[in-house]
């Protein structure tokens, strides 16, 4: 049982939260702000974008908290919301879905080693470098853990679609690293 | 060395999964903003609901409430007209061997067309036939000739008639057999008793926007100079502003 504020169990906290007190509200975002701001800035070009999305998500969480049956985990409950708010965020930008045509170049080997040595400041750029619906569906399958089918139904684009962009996304990816691999040991990829 | 999808995916994962960064203070600022507005918003709602469903009846209320009072104006006209009327209860002793009742026609307003509508037929009139004199009974009532009639018949004619009522009838009496009194000149004195007793109802009709825009702003502002008034005229178009009230300062054109 998590126990917040040396006071407060979660449990309780979702309580008052439910009650409308804003202390708790507080409380709770403290809690979950640093762990929901590394989700949102995978989804999001930058931070001050992940900050936006960070936003709508908590006010949505705070708003929908008689939803929440205790099925599950409550963080995994948030990091939900978390992710739709930010899919949310590109429709309503029109920044959504919107496929950069990326020439069908083989997709360069990369070695594993590379991306261990790499750190997750540097892969949170190379994915933030995506465009937007390579990104949303690298992170809803890579990350997330979602099947091509429940991407297509939360994103709105069928599952083929879906496999294709996961595929490119990749692929980009892979080239990035290649670069900055080069770049590294000092030979162009 | 080449790494599958799956593996390069884990990596991604297991590097990015748990990933934390602090957002700024101004994050929670939005939020609290936000559930306070929208806290707001859902007491206003029902609230501003509520008064603009009372600001609807109440116009409502004000626009059709005076229709109603003029119609029932319109009755108490003529339930006056009919209880003057009728009034007329005590014998008439009018020594004549001919009555004639002399039916008036009158063209002029609804006023005088209720007054003619009335029927005093059914009065009582009783007659004693030992004089020989011609007697026009004239409906409806005038007061001033009646008593003028009454004056010039002579005396040993037995006319009975209750100083209240008189003025429900009219006797006319002409020694020649032929009424003396027109209609016209009975009904002068007749408009003007009712005129005296009762405010003149006058139809109004709306024959332009201004028309519409004065009888709405008349619903509303109860002051003589209203806060705004048009031209009370039948041409459709050509309605103009001719006093403007705002309180403290007040123009009114003088027609």
């Amino acid at each position: 049982m998590m126990f917040l504020e040396h006071k407060y169990t979660i449990e309780e906290l979702i309580k008052r939260c439910r009650a409308g007190e804003r202390k708790s509200q507080e409380l709770l975002y403290k809690q979950l702000a640093s762990k929901m701001m590394g989700v949102c800035m995978r989804y999001a070009t930058d931070r001050m974008e992940a900050e936006d999305m960070l936003q709508n998500g908590f006010i949505r969480v705070f708003q929908k908290m008689n939803d929440y049956r205790g099925d599950g985990s409550f963080e995994g409950w948030v990091r939900r919301i978390m992710v739709h708010s930010s899919i949310e965020y590109y429709r309503k930008h029109h920044k959504m879905m919107q496929a950069v045509e990326m020439t069908e170049a083989d997709e360069p080997s990369v070695n594993p080693l590379a991306v261990a040595k790499l750190d997750a400041k540097d892969l949170m750029a190379l994915i933030q470098q995506l465009a937007p619906g390579y990104r949303i569906v690298f992170n809803l399958y890579a990350i997330e853990g979602y099947s091509h089918k429940e991407i297509g139904e939360i994103v709105g684009i069928t599952e083929g679609a879906s496999k294709s962009q996961l595929s490119r996304a990749r692929a980009i990816l892979r080239d990035q690293i290649t670069k900055l691999e080069g770049k590294k040991y000092g030979y162009a990829g | 060395m080449d790494m599958q999808d799956k593996e390069f995916d884990n990596l991604f994962r297991s590097k990015l999964d748990g990933f934390e960064t602090e957002p700024s203070a101004n994050v929670w600022e939005g939020i609290d903003a936000e559930l306070r507005t929208g806290n707001r918003r859902r007491i206003m709602v029902p609230l501003l609901s509520a008064a603009a469903s009372i600001i609807v009846l109440v116009t409502a209320g004000v626009l059709l409430i005076p229709h109603h009072i003029k119609n029932t104006e319109g009755h108490s006209v003529k339930t006056t007209v009919a209880k003057r009327d009728t009034t007329v209860q005590s014998p008439i002793v009018v020594p004549s061997n001919k009555i004639a009742q002399v039916n008036t026609t009158v063209k002029q307003g609804p006023v005088k067309r209720m007054v003619a509508s009335q029927s005093v037929k059914k009065q009582p009139v009783t007659v004693q036939p030992q004089t020989g004199n011609t007697v026009a009974l004239q409906k409806p009532a005038v007061k001033q000739p009646t008593q003028e009639v009454l004056a010039a018949l002579p005396q040993k004619h037995d006319v009975i008639i209750q100083p209240k009522q008189i003025d429900t009838a009219v006797l006319a009496a002409n020694t020649t057999g032929t009424p003396d009194i027109k209609p016209t000149q009975a009904m002068v004195p007749d408009k003007q008793i009712i005129a005296k007793t009762l405010p003149p109802v006058k139809k109004h009709h709306i024959h332009s926007l201004g028309d519409m825009l004065n009888t709405v702003i008349a619903a509303v502002d109860k002051r003589k100079d209203k806060l705004i008034e048009f031209t009370d005229t039948d041409d459709d178009d050509d309605s103009m502003i001719t006093g403007v009230n705002l309180g403290v300062v007040a123009v009114k054109k003088q027609n």
